[in-house]
């Protein structure tokens, strides 16, 4: 009976890392993402490909999750996702006092889906169909530990701050605290003066689908250096929502 | 956000809606606490009727406010005022003795009262009716309706007669069933009807002959914020402050409370009201001299309204009739995937054209098709449609009014769509605004319920509960601007008149189809 559940359990791990990248993956790859052995996962997806869950464009290519069964992370239109999210960007930024972002992977950057400014009524520019660095925004930290597709390489992490991370070897550690946590934190890494948290926004088969973040100064979204408990709970609570509300838009 | 059970002070607004029944729940920072909401059924018995049942309607009223306060984890002694904003023109009668509606609602789409409306036309009453009421005579608004009713239910013009009627609107049916018999209405559902004057703000007894209206039957006006009786039945001990139709709801909520201040809501039409002051301007080009809001002791405020029949169901009819898209939301983004319209227009006048240009006879078109036109195109052109629509409305509210608005507020679904909102902007020449919390109609009816409660001490309070989510600047320039203007008038003569070019029987009933 253990064994059985395992090894759904397993399935579920490599559909995950599947519905979160943006392409197909190796055999290797997936292994490596889900920390099983080759032989292990060859079986799940020789499984999976013959129950109709996993697809190959043709033997010996990349796997990807079988578009009927998700590819939310891929099939999920931005205009749905805005649609459904705003709602619930509103009450976080009611809620939080703080200016609400977004993002979707696209390529190597975090691409705005929709903004909703900080709500004081200062003169603010609407960002929506901005790029995001990946490395140097929150946003971006949740978008590149959780979804797979083109990595920066290490001359693209690009300098902004004297704060931005640009060792790839500081980068992957934080990577896997993000991992770990389930919250990204950015602390002048972009521009100096910004500070933000971000969680992601999950799809049905516990895929990432976007993330979500709030935006203001060091001491509204940080405490000793860490994510501020209030609006980390507000916004944790709406990646929620937001979820509810776009699992079965695709 | 503890808030201790004694400290809560809750507003809770009802909005009577077309489609379903919503109680929201806010805070006095004017914050959402809870929201609950109840779809009723909508008949359409016939060609052109369409109908609610308003038992259903009251019983929902029954299930959505404890819903929301047990979401909130509140009872009725934590809400301080209620609101009640509601579906505009649909009206019911009802019994006085047992509080039985004696009819369906008849809804404010329903055209029933077309032969009414004509017979009050052909007697030459036009230009009284329009100079009481500010509005002229039509089967949009409820006069008509209770004419019908009075001249079709049986026995029901002689009750009538001997005061055992009751008739209203939708906010004086809740209000009746909520504080067990308290018969009013307010001032902007009244100024709906056909039958109130629009500077004694009463009904006109000259209005009540033209209709053949028996004054028994008709409630009490009041003030849109003022005390409508303290509930009976499902907040008990809970006053109800405030009143008002939805469209003026909207304009509350979105605070425009000074001259020139303007709302556009987009939904499936899309509603413009511009805030002309204590003076109305008299409805001209298919506007409509109306009342923006009254505060007890205090002169009313007027509006002008300009509505567009069809906004958000365009988008609807390219989804379900066309296939264009498979979410109303995708259509932004198969609009993005060209830069232009390239060269297509589509003038949705699927039962006519509206305001400004009034035109029975007109019928959509789709104009300026080649080879280059991808879905890609097709879709742009029916952002625009709305786009040009508001932008002509907005036009002839400034030529009759005299004033321009420095920016447009807007809410509703559509306002997610950004391509739309920055063709809005652009086609307009005029920042275009989103507020950070989109039910403006409930948020609305909040606002004027707390201020007539005390929980906010005057309009600059309410002022500035209003927070700015996004914001959209104009960027097209004049030349393109004008040229587009150009094509679009163009395309629009294309549309007019079509009905005279081929009277094939069955052919309105299609169209009419279309939008229903």
């Amino acid at each position: 009976m253990s064994g059985n559940v395992q090894s759904v359990e397993r399935a579920a791990s490599v559909l995950t890392v599947l519905a979160g990248a943006h392409r197909s993956m190796d055999l290797a790859e997936i292994a490596s993402a889900v920390g099983l052995p080759k032989t292990t996962v060859h079986g799940l997806l020789a499984t999976m490909r013959g129950v109709g869950w996993v697809e190959q464009d043709r033997p010996s290519a990349g796997y990807r999750v079988a578009r009927r069964l998700s590819g939310l992370a891929t099939s999920l239109d931005p205009a749905d996702l805005r649609s459904a999210a705003t709602p619930w960007m509103d009450r976080l930024a009611l809620d939080t006092g703080l200016e609400v972002h977004l993002a979707r992977r696209d390529r190597d950057v975090a691409r705005l889906v929709q903004h909703v400014y900080r709500p004081d009524n200062t003169a603010q520019r609407l960002r929506v169909g901005e790029a995001l660095p990946l490395h140097a925004t929150a946003l971006g930290k949740v978008l590149l530990a959780e979804t797979t597709g083109a990595e920066p390489t290490a001359d693209q992490l690009e300098t902004f701050t004297r704060f931005t991370v640009t060792d790839h070897g500081v980068l992957d550690e934080e990577l896997a605290g993000v991992r770990a946590e389930g919250h990204a934190v950015e602390t002048g890494e972009y521009y100096p003066d910004l500070h933000g948290l971000a969680v992601p926004v999950r799809g049905s088969v516990g895929e990432c689908l976007a993330a979500l973040a709030v935006v203001g100064r060091r001491d509204e979204v940080l405490e000793r250096g860490r994510a501020a408990s209030k609006p980390l709970a507000a916004l944790v609570r709406a990646a929620g929502y937001v979820s509810r509300s776009i699992v079965g838009l695709a | 956000m503890s808030v201790g059970p004694h400290s809560r002070r809750l507003v809770a607004s009802i909005d009577q809606g077309t489609g379903s029944t919503r109680c929201l729940l806010f805070d006095a920072a004017g914050r959402l606490v809870s929201l609950a909401q109840r779809e009723h059924a909508h008949r359409y018995p016939r060609p052109g009727w369409s109908e609610h049942d308003a038992s259903e309607i009251w019983s929902n009223v029954r299930r959505v406010v404890p819903q929301a306060l047990s979401d909130a984890g509140a009872t009725p002694d934590d809400v301080v005022a209620l609101g009640i904003a509601n579906q505009r023109e649909s009206c019911v009668v009802w019994e006085r003795r047992t509080g039985r509606p004696l009819s369906p609602v008849i809804t404010w789409e329903d055209t029933r009262a077309s032969g009414v409306i004509e017979q009050i036309v052909a007697a030459g009453h036009t230009e009284a009716v329009l100079a009481a009421t500010g509005i002229p005579p039509a089967s949009y608004f409820a006069a008509g309706r209770l004419r019908w009713l009075l001249d079709t239910v049986p026995d029901l013009e002689r009750r009538a007669l001997r005061g055992e009627v009751a008739f209203g609107t939708m906010e004086t049916w809740l209000i009746w069933n909520l504080t067990g018999g308290e018969h009013l209405t307010d001032v902007t559902n009244a100024s709906r009807t056909n039958l109130m004057n629009l500077d004694s703000l009463r009904w006109d007894s000259d209005m009540l002959d033209v209709f053949d209206i028996p004054e028994e039957t008709l409630p009490e006006i009041r003030a849109t914020a003022d005390a409508y009786g303290t509930c009976a039945e499902v907040l008990p001990g809970v006053p109800i402050t405030a009143a008002l139709g939805d469209q003026q709801a909207a304009l509350f909520g979105q605070t425009c409370f000074d001259v020139g201040q303007s709302k556009c809501t987009f939904g499936t039409g899309a509603f413009f009201l511009m805030n002309v002051g204590q003076t109305p301007v008299p409805s001209r080009h298919g506007l409509l001299a109306t009342v923006g809001y009254a505060l007890p002791g205090e002169p009313p405020v007027f509006a002008l309204e300009g509505s567009i029949a069809v906004a958000g169901s365009l988008v609807q009819w390219v989804r379900d009739n066309v296939g264009l898209v498979d979410t109303a939301p995708r259509i932004e983004t198969l609009a993005r995937t060209v830069s232009d319209n390239g060269g297509c227009y589509v003038v949705p006048a699927f039962s006519g054209l509206y305001a400004p240009r009034w035109d029975a006879q007109a019928r959509g078109v789709i104009v300026g098709l080649t080879a280059y036109v991808t879905s890609g195109h097709l879709a742009r052109s029916v952002l625009e449609a709305t786009a040009w629509q508001t932008a002509e409305v907005v036009e002839a509210v400034e030529q009759v009014s005299g004033q321009r608005p420095a920016s447009l507020r807007v809410d509703g679904g559509m306002t997610t769509n950004h391509l739309l909102m920055q063709n809005v902007a652009d086609v307009l020449d005029l920042p275009v605004e989103r507020p950070l919390f989109s039910e403006t109609v409930s948020v609305g009816a909040a606002y004027a319920a707390g201020l007539s409660a005390g929980v906010w001490p005057d309009l600059d309070a309410l002022r500035r509960l209003w927070r700015r989510a996004a914001s959209w600047q104009p960027e097209m320039d004049s030349a393109t601007r004008d040229r587009e203007r150009a094509h679009w008038a163009h395309a629009v003569d294309r549309a007019r008149g079509w009905l005279d070019h081929d009277p094939a029987p069955g052919r309105d009933e299609q169209a009419r189809g279309l939008t229903g």
